[in-house]
């Protein structure tokens, strides 16, 4: 897949989401074939860097949407809108202000985070101007709970891969012993198994431990499992790291 | 191990002048492999952590250093008693060379390790073994520019095929000091110094030692401070107390950090890999899957189980025991040894040899006929499980049963081992972690562990009762083991300590590695064994010609007869347990073979007789390693535990109308 790209700028993220408010305010879902002139965008630098790196094509004088271009657009949008409802409905900012803010959200967020806000706010179809928020793989599956961004190995599924988020202990003993097998803050690690005791991988070792310890191990799940979802599965968002 | 550090330690002590090169790393990597290459000397190898629980000393064949292999330690703080040993030997005050074995493989790891290890200022060469289990990974180690880069020898080797020797000795001839320095945090570089300041001049490492108190092993620190004085102890904690109050996280932590940065940089610039050379998982990796796998873990255990009892119970304490004893020593040996005693003047000496308590015909017979088949078995068996790795499995299976007795898998080691000699065993529980912990796993090791000579008696007599039977008995066996170690876990202090095992990867066991492991533990086994055996026959034959015998006899036969519920000829082989738990067994099977006790008594005398005390040499180990209070309380409630449990299995057995 496409995790080795380099991230994009500010600029740019500005300039995917200009072409897919372009095309709505043509009164158009924006599709991938979706095609926008050319002269309508103001940042030239940064839709000539799309361009080299495959977000965007180029028609005549129109502009259109690679599959990564599409995609990249779509999660833009949906954390920029996301962002508004949640600063207006749930932060009571002003109107102005919501907006304002939500222009610095939508390049921080991550996909984990997005999922989270559009899950507390149960799944808003449209942002406060009434335009339409992209469903995001928690809309489809319909989750109801919000899981949290950092949990306990403990809570983690057999199976599920994360990275360590920090060691809760005091314990030097043990933060000693648990990072010279590996296990520290920022490692990526699998969960093997749950029972009968916790297996864990992390780089080429395998580690086993109780439960006790595993409540003291704190991560981010990488990827959440789900029930396979139809439309949701071509997009691979959030992947910025 | 015991059997090679002996020989080992007088050659140490005759010299002095040459330096010492001090094999360092983390558990289960190859440094008694290596050590075994650089002296030539023996040590037993296998793939589970704590293997070595000594150290050990060597001259080095083509070097003028003197060797020394230390026990795995996972980090600069110690965990356990033995981790200990390897830190004050790394900071003890004399000429040495540190030499730093880590998994090539799992190269993050390592250098975690090294960094530390720079700190101590002493010469130091960094061995990166394992290389063809990374190189089968896809990595690629540039190590001469992460030599230069750290500033210290860096070799490659693979020590199963002693490949990279020439490189490592080289390399042992030139070690470096690092001029590599971690930079921390300005904030613990300034507590760094102000410690330093207050550590005696006279202490090496003080750099190292500040750090180390920083990271808070205070108790430690205070050991290695040597003379310092209260005042200055107690400006270290003031500096200590000062510097943490500046820090969210414990200082340990911002230290380990910075230390990941550097082994971080260092990764990224010296190690490539190669993700599509990942081999995919062949049948060892999904037999290593399944062996922890919560049913078919069991499945794998329950066929080696059985795998055991068909090899060690039915074939060597069966055919081989009936082919040396039969065949063997009363067709062959016997009878011309007989005759030629049999020339010895007078009725008692001619006994003392070949009469029913004679050296030969009891002594000897019974050592090399019974014992001697049996423990070979045993030990090949061991061995095969050791080195596959099978082990620290074992321990993941059954750490929550070791929990409800106060103990966690990490005493699976010691109790695994205590089913091959139970004085070895012992020994071993010093990997454990608190005093509580040992306590309890000499107390389990003592109470119901049959040793495998032992072992090999009961699945040899139970051949002849039955599967069924051999089931209960061992039911029976484990719930008292069950019963009295979650006792012992409600009345001792103290709670259970966190587990955290590290599972190596399943490797094909190399035969010749297996092989001189068993001919060396069978070996150590008739060495130390072998003297019992004749002390308990001539013991017998001096206290049945005195008449003592009958009078012993007499003395227990109410326990015997009475509440066992046996014949009053049996307590001469409780009496011979009280030497050697196996050689007691071996009466038994003696006795039951010749129909003097049917399958009940069998049944009931074999579960008294593993329950009861152990062999003298494990308690003269148990006396040496837990003190003479708590190894007095731990006898006294085992005789009676076995008395009591053999009383209440009689009698229910027998209110049931239990046959076999």
């Amino acid at each position: 897949m496409d995790n080795r790209k380099t991230p994009l700028t500010e600029e740019q993220e500005e300039a995917l989401s200009e072409i897919w408010m372009r095309v709505e305010n043509a009164a158009e879902t924006p599709k991938v074939s979706s095609t926008v002139p050319l002269d309508r965008i103001r940042n030239k630098e940064a839709l000539e860097r799309l361009f080299k790196e495959g977000y965007l094509t180029r028609e005549g004088d129109y502009v259109k949407f690679t599959d990564r271009g599409y995609a990249e657009a779509r999660r833009i949008i949906r954390n920029q809108r996301l962002s508004e409802r949640l600063l207006l409905d749930v932060l009571n900012f002003e109107h102005e202000e919501a907006e304002k803010t939500a222009c610095c959200y939508e390049h921080v967020l991550d996909t984990a985070a997005a999922e989270s806000i559009c899950i507390l706010l149960g799944h808003p179809r449209t942002c406060p101007h009434g335009k339409l928020i992209p469903p995001g793989q928690c809309c489809v599956s319909g989750e109801k709970t919000v899981r949290p961004l950092v949990v306990p190995l403990s809570d983690l599924e057999a199976g599920e891969t994360g990275t360590v988020a920090y060691i809760g202990t005091t314990d030097n003993a043990r933060l000693a012993f648990l990072s010279s097998l590996g296990i520290m803050t920022g490692r990526p690690i699998e969960l093997i198994r749950k029972t009968p005791s916790y297996i864990l991988k992390v780089d080429e070792n395998t580690v086993a431990f109780d439960e006790t310890v595993s409540n003291e191990i704190f991560v981010r799940p990488s990827q959440r499992k789900r029930p396979p979802a139809g439309s949701g599965r071509r997009f691979r968002w959030g992947r910025r790291r | 191990m015991k059997q090679s550090s002996d020989l080992v330690l007088t050659d140490a002590r005759k010299t002095a002048e040459a330096g010492k090169l001090i094999l360092v790393g983390q558990p289960n990597i190859g440094k008694s492999m290596i050590f075994s290459i650089l002296t030539g000397q023996y040590v037993v190898v296998s793939n589970y952590p704590g293997t070595t629980v000594e150290v050990m000393s060597g001259k080095a064949i083509e070097l003028d250093h003197y060797v020394v292999d230390t026990p795995g330690i996972g980090s600069i703080i110690p965990r356990s008693e033995d981790e200990m040993v390897t830190i004050r030997t790394i900071l003890s005050d004399e000429r040495k060379t540190i030499l730093q074995v880590g998994d090539a493989k799992n190269l993050r790891r390592t250098l975690m390790l090294t960094l530390p290890l720079l700190e101590t200022g002493f010469p130091l060469v960094l061995d990166l073994n394992m290389a063809d289990e990374a190189e089968k990974n896809g990595y690629v180690i540039d190590a001469d520019n992460l030599s230069k880069s750290i500033g210290i020898p860096v070799v490659l080797t693979v020590a199963t095929e002693k490949k990279g020797k020439k490189q490592l000795l080289e390399a042992a001839r030139r070690p470096s000091r690092s001029r590599l320095k971690i930079l921390y945090d300005p904030r613990i570089e300034e507590a760094v110094d102000g410690i330093i300041e207050q550590i005696p001049r006279n202490i090496p490492s003080r750099r190292f030692l500040a750090l180390v108190l920083l990271a808070g092993n205070i108790g430690l620190g205070d050991e290695l401070l040597g003379e310092a004085s209260g005042e200055q102890r107690r400006a270290i904690r003031e500096i200590i107390t000062q510097t943490q109050a500046r820090f969210g996280e414990p200082l340990s932590q911002v230290i380990m950090e910075t230390r990941a940065a550097t082994v971080d940089r260092l990764i990224k610039r010296h190690v490539t890999r190669h993700e599509e050379k990942r081999f995919s998982p062949g049948l060892l990796q999904t037999l290593e899957h399944l062996s922890t796998h919560p049913f078919w873990g069991f499945i794998i255990l329950a066929i080696i189980l059985f795998g055991l009892y068909e090899f060690v119970g039915v074939f060597a304490a069966g055919w081989v025991v009936d082919f040396f004893k039969d065949v063997l020593f009363e067709g062959f040996l016997l009878p011309p040894l007989v005759k030629i005693l049999s020339a010895l003047p007078g009725e008692n000496v001619k006994n003392f040899f070949i009469g029913p308590y004679g050296q030969v015909t009891m002594g000897l017979t019974y050592a090399l006929a019974i014992v001697f088949p049996i423990v070979t078995a045993f030990f090949i068996s061991f061995s095969l499980l050791e080195d596959t790795g099978y082990l620290p499995r074992l321990a993941v299976m059954l750490n929550k049963t070791f929990s409800t007795m106060g103990l966690n898998g990490r005493a699976i080691i010691p109790i695994v081992l205590g089913l091959g000699c139970g004085t070895m065993a012992t020994l071993v529980t010093r990997v454990l972690e608190t005093r509580r912990e040992r306590i309890i796993a000499t107390l389990l090791l003592a109470l119901g562990i049959p040793c495998s000579a032992q072992l090999g008696i009961i699945l040899g007599m139970f051949s002849k009762i039955g599967t069924g039977p051999l089931m209960v008995f061992f039911a029976f066996i484990a719930a008292q083991m069950l019963l009295v170690g979650y006792l012992a876990s409600k009345v001792l202090p103290g709670g259970t300590p966190f587990f955290i095992a590290e599972l190596p990867p399943f490797r094909i066991p190399r035969i010749e590695n297996v092989l001189t492991k068993t001919y060396f533990r069978v070996w150590w086994f008739i060495k130390e064994a072998m003297p019992y055996f004749l002390v308990a026959a001539a013991l017998l034959f001096f206290a049945d010609v005195t008449g003592f015998l009958d009078l012993i006899m007499d003395a227990f036969s109410p326990v015997v007869v009475g509440l066992f519920g046996l014949p009053k000829i049996t307590t001469q082989a409780f009496i011979l347990g009280f030497l050697r738990r196996d050689y007691g067994a071996a009466g038994l099977f003696d006795l039951f073979d010749h129909g003097i006790i049917d399958r009940l008594q069998a049944f009931v005398s074999m579960a008294v007789m593993t329950l009861f005390v152990p062999c003298v040499a494990n308690v003269i180990v148990i006396f040496k390693e837990r003190g003479a209070k708590i190894a007095f309380l731990l006898v006294t409630f085992v005789f009676s535990y076995a008395i009591l449990a053999g009383a209440v299995l009689n009698t229910v057995l027998r209110t049931l109308g239990v046959r076999f």
